[in-house]
């Protein structure tokens, strides 16, 4: 079987080059390009690596030590890598094969290799990133998970960061309709952070994938995050924002995405939380609003299964109050009954008849049309 | 000489008889107490010693013991005084024996010879009373109280030197007859529910909890009236009766909260302790255990605000005495048992900063801030806890409906209240009476059957809403209230609908 042994050695070599810390991945990339692949980039000999960094503009501050660091080719640190993450059940995605993700391969800056646990050949479906703030409120907590439904519903994979608020609603929201969803980790792929999303992560590693460029057991660094952030979007064709501040790691992650040639959406926030205005500033800036969830799937080019689906039955009250629900969306029974002039006991009655058909839903006393 | 005085002692809200012996002999002169008194018995010495000067008589120089039977009891408490003093002058010859034995006498002295009120009279002498004891001796201050206690015949002493007068037959006093009847209640205002403008939602809540006896957790930010809804809850629950009222009474009686000039607790009581209270003030406690918190709130509504608040310790606390309506305390000396068949009011913000989920006012907490402040109120509490609601604030003036729909009051709501209360002792009108919110299992199999129109809905809910079958018996329960105040025999679809519409947010809670 010499293909597999092939891509059992570029795996190998990819790994080692990963582990060389003083090239960047803009400079990694130049090398595997320019070589193709990471086997060819550590076969090179020194007067072609040379000319090479001379030639192009990415290595003018490459440190002379590089070169030493790319001519010495012990791969003994990367077979123990290998082994222990073949023991750990962790898949290696080296540059170049055939698993690697096209999309991610096109960026400036894609790693040479990736860590993954769960279903590696998510890698290469059609997918869109739902990202934005840990702190999230409950409309947008909302709008994430049902975005994240319709886009897992609709057989496209949801690409998110597992952290906390929107992004976990992302991938919950898909997982929800079954769908796939990648979740690119800013640790080591067998490193669940933040801890609350154990659930999640183990979800997500049977019923998705696990992803990231870090090394197995690489803990939570500040730092991680941000770079991170360019697999995201490098992962989807277009990034769906739904929260956040003006700094923060959501806009980090337009703004590789609009480098990346990405299409960019917005969901409109709230012009008096902090946490819109980002999101907000993104559609000044040129980003797509998300202006309803049928404008979205139109825009994605999402086909809805089951179009068409049938209707529950409601009576003319329950229907006068799915209405309203549709029109005031996070509503609570209070504003509710007082719109429609209804007793509150009418009103709680009607919400959890047409919440059991299956056309509400209730989210910490607050209705959503489903 | 020796002489004998009747009194009682308590524990808890037992009282048992405690007999006063005082023996007089020539020798040293000195006065010792035994029979495990506490220190407020011990000091009474020094206060006897002035009363009896200062009322004329004289203080012999003589070796004097003093014995409270039965002795290997511990006693606590100030009414002993009267007793003893009583008793010294009779052993010291100053007033003659009295052949009256079965009088008991209560009363603190003051240092002039006046006889001050004490607490706990109530419960001794009903205790009294059971044993057989029939004619009391009580200070003035709490001949009102006394009278309570039907049948008593009491004869009320302002001074040392007027019960001496009387014992002694120089000067007898009147007895008086207590027929139990109910002083005048103190007809205090209480607050309605139509100063909460809007909410109507939760005080259609606060009527199911309150007929039902359900516990009540309202969520919503600060400033909505969370509190004035508490507040508001004792008014619309229906008045207690005599038996309630001496009940409630004997126990702040105990704790010494009656107030003067209102003997019976006749409302509803309201306890709202703050947050940082200890889980002994909130249970009841102490080396000799007092009531608590929850005892004081008995027959009526225990109001916790700010819930996560509150230790979580002094919380899981309440599951006990939620479930079994009484609490009993053991310590070293004793074991009391106070009766706490409360109504769990309770109020909390969404999240630490309280915006979490407001349509205008920016939250600034994150997912683990707000998770970690609401993981602080423990799952088995709020499985004790039948109805939940979410609060919203709502800009009235802006929806334009002032004075459109007139607001609930109190008395619209007491009125279903009273009907579901009659319905719930219909059903157990052959005793064991309970409120749905303490229905068991078994109860409610018995009591909470489903129409199949209801299995359906129930079965929908179940593929749906992700319910646990601690949550089906809530659900259960807070339906049949809901039939009880529409007068219904069954439990109909919209009851079902309306209690599965106050199940546990399980989301924000997990």
């Amino acid at each position: 079987m010499p293909e597999k042994k092939d891509a059992e050695r570029e795996a190998l070599c990819a790994l080692w080059l990963s582990n060389i810390k003083n090239l960047n991945a803009l400079q990694k990339k130049v090398l595997l390009e320019e070589l193709g692949g990471a086997c060819a980039v550590r076969a090179a000999d020194a007067s072609r690596l040379r000319s090479l960094f001379e030639s192009r503009p990415e290595f003018k501050r490459a440190p002379a030590s590089a070169l030493d660091a790319l001519a010495d080719g012990d791969l003994a640190t990367a077979e123990k890598m290998m082994k222990e993450c073949r023991r750990r059940g962790i898949s290696i995605v080296a540059w170049g094969t055939e698993e690697y993700p096209k999309r991610l391969a096109e960026i400036s800056d894609p790693p040479a290799a990736l860590y993954a646990i769960g279903d590696v050949s998510l890698l290469n479906t059609p997918s869109v990133a739902v990202v934005g703030t840990r702190r999230s409120s409950p409309y947008g907590r909302w709008a994430a998970r049902e975005i994240g439904r319709r886009i897992g519903g609709a057989g496209v994979t949801v690409v998110s960061g597992m952290a906390e608020g929107i992004d976990s609603m992302g991938h919950r929201g898909c997982l929800d309709k079954k769908g796939s969803t990648i979740a690119v980790l800013g640790t080591g792929v067998d490193v669940c952070f933040p801890r609350s999303n154990r659930e999640l992560y183990g979800q997500i590693a049977r019923e998705g994938l696990l992803i990231s460029e870090f090394i197995p057991g690489e803990q939570a660094w500040a730092w991680n995050f941000p770079q991170r952030n360019r697999l995201i979007s490098g992962l989807s064709s277009a990034v769906i924002v739904v929260e956040g501040a003006l700094k923060s790691g959501s806009m980090i992650t337009a703004n590789l995405a609009a480098e990346q040639g990405r299409d960019v959406y917005a969901v409109p926030g709230n012009i008096n939380q902090p946490n819109s205005v980002g999101v907000n500033r993104l559609i000044a800036d040129g980003a797509c609003p998300v202006y309803s969830l049928e404008g979205l799937e139109e825009s994605l080019g999402l086909v809805r299964p089951g179009e068409g689906r049938s209707v529950p039955s409601l009576s003319p009250q329950e229907k006068r109050v799915f209405a309203l629900v549709k029109q005031e969306p996070g509503a609570g029974c209070e504003l509710l009954a007082v719109k429609l002039d209804e007793s509150p006991l009418d009103l709680r009655t009607l919400l959890m008849a047409i919440e059991l058909k299956g056309l509400v839903r209730c989210e910490d006393g607050r209705y959503y049309v489903c | 000489m020796y002489a004998k005085i009747l009194t009682a002692s308590l524990y808890g809200l037992e009282a048992e008889i405690s007999r006063v012996e005082l023996d007089s002999e020539s020798g040293l002169p000195g006065f010792s107490v035994v029979g495990l008194a506490n220190q407020s018995i011990k000091e009474a010495k020094e206060r006897i010693h002035s009363a009896v000067m200062n009322c004329g008589y004289s203080f012999p120089p003589c070796r004097i013991t003093v014995n409270l039977m039965p002795a290997g009891r511990r006693k606590k408490g100030s009414h002993y005084d009267l007793a003893i003093a009583l008793g010294l002058l009779m052993c010291t010859g100053q007033i003659p024996l009295t052949p009256d034995e079965d009088i008991a006498c209560f009363g603190e002295l003051s240092l002039d010879g006046g006889v001050k009120g004490v607490e706990g009279l109530l419960p001794m002498m009903t205790g009294l009373m059971k044993l057989g004891i029939g004619r009391f001796m009580v200070p003035a201050e709490n001949l009102a109280e006394a009278t309570l206690v039907k049948g008593a015949e009491i004869v009320s002493v302002m001074s040392l030197s007027e019960a001496a007068d009387h014992l002694s037959g120089f000067r007898r006093l009147p007895f008086v007859t207590a027929d139990g009847s109910a002083a005048p209640g103190g007809g205090r205002e209480l607050p309605d529910f139509s100063d909460i403008r809007g909410q109507e939602a939760v005080k259609r809540a606060a009527q199911l909890a309150a007929a039902g006896r359900h516990g009540l957790l309202m969520i919503g930010p600060p400033g909505i009236g969370k509190s004035m809804v508490g507040k508001r809850i004792p008014g619309i629950m229906p008045p207690m009766s005599y038996e309630e009222m001496l009940d409630v009474t004997r126990i702040y009686s105990v704790a010494g909260e009656l107030r003067a000039g209102r003997p019976l607790v006749t409302e509803r009581p309201y306890r709202a302790p703050h947050h940082s209270l200890s889980a002994a003030s909130l249970t009841g406690g102490g080396s000799r255990p007092g009531p608590g918190e929850i005892s004081l709130a008995h027959c009526g509504v225990l109001f916790l605000d700010e819930l996560p608040e509150f230790s979580a310790h002094t919380l899981d606390n309440l599951r006990q005495p939620l479930e079994d309506g009484e609490v009993s305390i053991i310590r070293v000396s004793e074991k009391c048992v106070f009766p706490c068949d409360f109504m769990l009011v309770a109020a909390m913000n969404p999240c630490r900063c309280g915006w979490y989920g407001d349509p205008v006012k920016s939250c600034s907490c994150s997912d683990s801030d707000r998770k970690r402040y609401v993981s602080r109120v423990s799952g088995p509490l709020l499985d004790r806890i039948d109805i939940h609601v979410v609060m919203e604030r709502i800009d009235y003036e802006q929806l334009d409906i002032g004075g459109a729909a007139s607001p609930l009051d109190s008395a619209a709501l007491r009125a279903g209240v009273e009907k579901a209360e009659a319905a719930q002792k219909e059903r157990f009108r052959d005793g064991g009476f309970k409120h749905n919110g303490r229905l068991s299992p078994a109860e409610i199999k018995r009591y909470c059957a489903l129409d199949s129109e209801c299995g359906e809905i129930m079965k929908e809910a179940y593929a749906r809403l992700n319910l646990s079958a601690r949550s089906y018996h809530r659900i259960l329960r807070v339906a049949r209230t809901a039939a009880d105040i529409e007068g219904s025999g069954d439990i109909r679809a919209r009851h079902l609908l309306e209690a599965l519409s106050y199940r546990m947010p399980e989301k924000y809670f997990s």
